[in-house]
C-alpha cells in the first residue's frame, strides 16, 4: 500500500492545475443540454483539444497523451477541482472510444476517433427504446441485410444531448431468427443520414437535450458495424460496464461537490442545524469512500483484474451519493432551493437520472446479489 | 499510488483465518457466554505472532504495523472471537513498546493479556491479566487486574466481561502521558475492523440461508426484496473497507489527519455492521430471533462494538469538528 503520487504524478497534477486555472471560463457556460448551451461547449471541447487534455488517457496518434490511469484520475480530480465546463462529448469519449480501441477496425479507429477527440463529432447513445429500458435485450429496431450494408428501421429513445449530436451507436437486432441479447448487432450511424428523424424531449430539469431517434429504411454500410455481426450484446456490455464502472464517473466529481457543499454549510449565517451537519458529514465521507474505493479498483486493474459485476455495486453508491448530496443542500437552502441558489435545484433534478440511467439501481442490486452472492435467478 | 495489501499480507491472513475457522468455531463463542475462554487460542496466534505483532523485532515482536494487522483483526471480527485483541495486540503492545516498558515483552509474547479504558469509558473487560487505564488528564497507567477493584455488569453480548473498575493512579503505575490520540485511533480502527469482519460473517450466513431456505415452492433469496436488502449490506461493506484500511495505513505513516481517519472508519464500518444485523435477522425471519440459532451472538457483538469508543453519531461529531462546520 501506497497511498502517495510520485514526482512524475505531480508535476502532471501541477501542470493540469496551471492550465486550468489560466484557461477555464470565468463565466460558467450555459448548460450543455441546451441548443446555444452545446455549440458553447463543443467550443470547449476544442479548447481542451488542442492543449491535447480532451482525451488524455488516449494513444497519442489519436490526440491523446497516453497517460496512465493513475494519471487519468489526478486530470478528473483537477479538472473537477477547477469548476470546469460539463464534457458533452463524455458519451463518445468514454463510453464509445473504449469499445473501438477493443473491437474496432483499423479503417474505423483512423475515421472516428480525432473528430471525436476534436469535439467535431459528437455522439449518442441507442439503447434504450420505448419497450426496452431496464430489460435491454427486449430491442426491437431491426437492421436487415442489404447489398452492402444494413436498412435500419426502428426507434431509438432517451438519447441524451441527441437532438445536437451528429452521430449515434447502439444495438439493433440483425438476426430476427434470434431472441433477447443473441442477433444483435453494435451499429455506429451517422444522424443527418436519409431516413433519419430526430425529435428533442424536455428533460425533468428543463433542458431540451433529450431525443427520441427514428429510422425509416436508412443504409449503414458494412464498415459501420463494431465488432461482429450478432455479438452486439458482447460488445454493448463491456461499454455498459465501463458507463456503470470507473469511467462515467471519476471519484473528482464528488470530491469537489461535497467540498462546494461544506463551504454552502458553512457559509450559513447562525449555528448549522445538527441532523443537516451530519448530512453534510456523511455526504463528504461518502465522497471519500468512494474516492478510495476508486484506488483500490484503479489497483486491481492495473494488477490485470477486471471489473464485472462490481460496476455494479460502484454505480448504485456513486449515483446513490449523488442524490444525497443534493437533498443535503436543497435542506440547506430552504426557501431559496425553489430559486436555484447556486444551481443546486438544478442538480438535485440531474442527479434524480443517476438511479435510473445506465441500468437502475433495481436491475444493479439484482445483479450484485445474482452475480456477486450468488443468489438464486428464480 | 498502490491501493491493495501485499502477497505476504495475503498469505498471513489467509493462514490466520483457518487457524481461526478451526479453533474458533460458534461452539466456543457460544461457551465463552458460560465460562471465559481457555487460553489454547491465544496461545496459537501468539506463537504465530500475532499478538506481538506490532511489537518491534528485538522484543520479540514482527515490527510490523496497523496495516499488516488490521486484516487479521476482521478475521477475529469474522469468527466472533471473544478475546482481547484490539485491546492488546492492537493498541496495548505498541503502547508498551513506545512506553519501554517491562511488561511489553510478557504481553507481545502472549503471557499477559490486557483490557484498555480510556477516561470515557463506563466500563473495562475484567477477563484479563492487565489493565491499562487513562487518566481524565490523558496520563497512561498499567495494572494488574486483582490490584483492581470492579463492580461487575452484564453485558448484552453475554461472552463479554466487564466490569466498572475503581482504581488510583500512581507513580508506580505510571507509563506515559503522551500516547492518548496514538492509542484512540489504534483502539478504534482495530475496533472497526472487527465491525467489517462481524459483518461480513452475517452477510455470508444470510446468503446461505436465504439460498436454500423455500417458501412459496422456491428460495427465499430469488425474492427482489431479499436480493435488494443483501446487496445493500455488501454495499455498505465494500465501501467501508478502504476506509478501515487507509486508517490503518494513516497510523503507521503518523498522518496528521489520522483522528479523522480513524472516524471515519469506524463511522462507516459502525454502519455497516448494523445494517448486516437488521437484514440479517429479517432475512433469516424467526429462527435468527432465537438463543438457539448461532446468530445472536455476531448480532450482539455488533452492537457492544459498534457503540464502544463512539458509535458512527460520535465520530462524526469529529469529523463535523474538522470540516469547521
Amino acid at each position: 500500500m501506497d497511498l502517495t503520487w510520485s514526482d512524475d504524478e505531480e508535476r502532471f497534477r501541477h501542470e493540469i492545475r496551471s492550465w486550468l486555472e489560466a484557461n477555464v471560463p470565468a463565466e460558467p457556460l450555459p448548460s450543455g443540454d441546451t441548443e446555444e448551451g452545446f455549440r458553447r461547449h463543443q467550443e470547449w471541447e476544442k479548447v481542451l483539444f488542442d492543449a491535447r487534455l480532451s482525451v488524455v488517457s488516449w494513444p497519442e496518434q489519436y490526440g491523446g497523451r497516453g497517460a496512465t490511469l493513475w494519471q487519468w484520475l489526478i486530470f478528473e480530480e483537477e479538472y473537477c477541482r477547477a469548476g470546469a465546463p460539463q464534457r458533452v462529448s463524455q458519451n463518445g469519449i468514454f463510453l464509445l472510444a473504449p469499445i473501438l480501441f477493443e473491437f474496432g477496425t483499423d479503417w474505423q479507429k483512423e475515421r472516428y476517433l480525432l473528430p471525436m477527440a476534436e469535439g467535431v463529432e459528437q455522439w449518442g447513445q441507442g439503447w434504450s427504446e420505448p419497450n426496452a429500458g431496464s430489460d435491454l435485450a427486449g430491442i426491437k429496431s431491426k437492421a436487415d441485410k442489404v447489398d452492402g450494408g444494413w436498412r435500419v428501421n426502428g426507434q431509438k429513445t432517451w438519447t441524451t444531448r441527441g437532438a445536437f449530436c451528429t452521430h449515434l451507436f447502439g444495438l439493433f437486432r440483425t438476426d430476427p431468427e434470434q431472441e433477447r441479447h443473441r442477433g444483435l448487432s453494435y451499429l455506429m450511424v451517422p444522424l443527418d443520414a436519409e431516413g433519419v428523424t430526430v425529435r428533442g424531449v424536455g428533460r425533468l430539469d428543463g433542458d431540451e437535450g433529450f431525443a427520441e431517434v427514428f429510422f425509416e429504411d436508412v443504409f449503414v454500410p458494412d464498415e459501420d458495424v463494431l465488432g461482429e455481426v450478432n455479438n452486439g450484446w458482447g460488445v454493448a456490455m463491456a461499454t455498459t460496464s465501463s458507463e456503470r464502472g470507473l469511467t462515467l464517473r471519476s471519484p473528482g466529481r464528488f470530491i469537489a461537490a461535497t467540498e462546494r457543499l461544506r463551504t454552502l454549510a458553512a457559509d450559513q449565517p447562525g449555528e448549522l442545524d445538527d441532523r443537516v451537519a451530519d448530512d453534510v458529514v456523511q455526504a463528504w465521507m461518502d465522497a471519500q469512500a468512494y474516492q478510495l474505493y476508486t484506488l483500490q479498483t484503479v489497483t486491481k486493474m492495473l494488477d490485470g483484474g477486471s471489473i464485472g459485476a462490481e460496476s455494479s455495486l460502484n454505480k448504485i453508491f456513486w449515483s446513490d451519493m449523488d442524490v444525497r448530496i443534493h437533498e443535503t443542500a436543497l435542506d440547506i437552502l430552504g426557501p431559496l432551493a425553489e430559486l436555484d441558489e447556486g444551481g443546486w435545484m438544478k442538480g438535485f433534478q440531474f442527479s434524480l437520472s443517476g438511479p435510473i440511467y445506465a441500468g437502475t439501481n433495481e436491475i444493479q442490486r439484482n445483479v450484485v446479489a445474482e452475480r456477486v452472492l450468488g443468489l438464486p435467478r428464480r | 499510488m498502490r491501493f491493495a495489501m501485499t502477497e505476504d499480507q495475503q498469505l498471513f491472513t489467509a493462514a490466520v483465518r483457518e487457524l481461526l475457522a478451526d479453533q474458533c468455531p460458534p461452539d466456543r463463542v457460544r461457551a465463552a457466554w458460560d465460562a471465559p475462554a481457555d487460553r489454547s487460542l491465544w496461545e496459537q496466534l501468539a506463537q504465530m505472532g500475532v499478538i506481538g505483532m506490532l511489537a518491534p523485532e528485538v522484543a520479540g515482536g514482527m515490527g510490523m504495523g496497523a496495516l499488516d494487522l488490521h486484516p487479521l483483526l476482521i478475521e477475529a471480527g469474522r469468527v466472533a472471537m471473544t478475546e482481547p485483541i484490539v485491546d492488546t495486540a492492537a493498541v496495548a503492545v505498541p503502547l508498551l513498546a513506545v512506553a519501554g516498558h517491562d511488561a511489553g515483552a510478557r504481553v507481545a509474547s502472549g503471557e499477559q493479556t490486557v483490557a484498555l479504558g480510556f477516561h470515557t469509558d463506563p466500563v473495562v473487560r475484567t477477563d484479563t491479566d492487565l489493565l491499562l487505564l487513562e487518566t481524565a488528564e490523558g496520563a497512561w497507567h498499567l495494572l494488574t487486574s486483582d490490584s483492581v477493584e470492579t463492580t461487575v455488569e452484564e453485558s448484552v453480548d453475554g461472552a463479554r466481561r466487564l466490569g466498572r473498575a475503581t482504581w488510583t493512579p500512581s507513580a508506580d503505575s505510571l507509563i506515559g502521558t503522551a500516547l492518548s490520540t496514538d492509542a484512540r485511533s489504534r483502539a478504534i480502527v482495530g475496533v472497526a475492523a472487527q465491525l467489517l469482519g462481524l459483518a461480513r460473517h452475517l452477510l455470508d450466513e444470510t446468503v446461505a440461508y436465504v439460498a436454500v431456505r423455500e417458501q412459496f415452492g422456491k428460495p427465499v433469496g430469488s425474492q427482489q426484496a431479499i436480493k435488494h436488502k443483501l446487496a445493500d449490506v455488501l454495499l455498505a461493506i465494500e465501501f467501508a473497507s478502504p476506509m478501515v484500511a487507509r486508517a490503518a495505513y494513516s497510523i503507521d505513516q503518523v498522518d496528521a489527519d489520522v483522528a479523522v481517519h480513524a472516524a471515519m472508519a469506524k463511522a462507516c464500518a459502525g454502519d455497516a455492521a448494523k445494517l448486516a444485523v437488521r437484514h440479517a435477522l429479517q432475512c433469516h425471519g424467526a429462527i435468527a430471533y432465537t438463543v438457539e440459532y448461532d446468530l445472536h451472538m455476531w448480532m450482539k457483538r455488533v452492537w457492544a462494538l459498534d457503540a464502544q469508543w463512539g458509535d458512527a453519531r460520535h465520530h462524526r461529531r469529529t469529523i463535523r469538528t474538522h470540516l469547521n462546520l
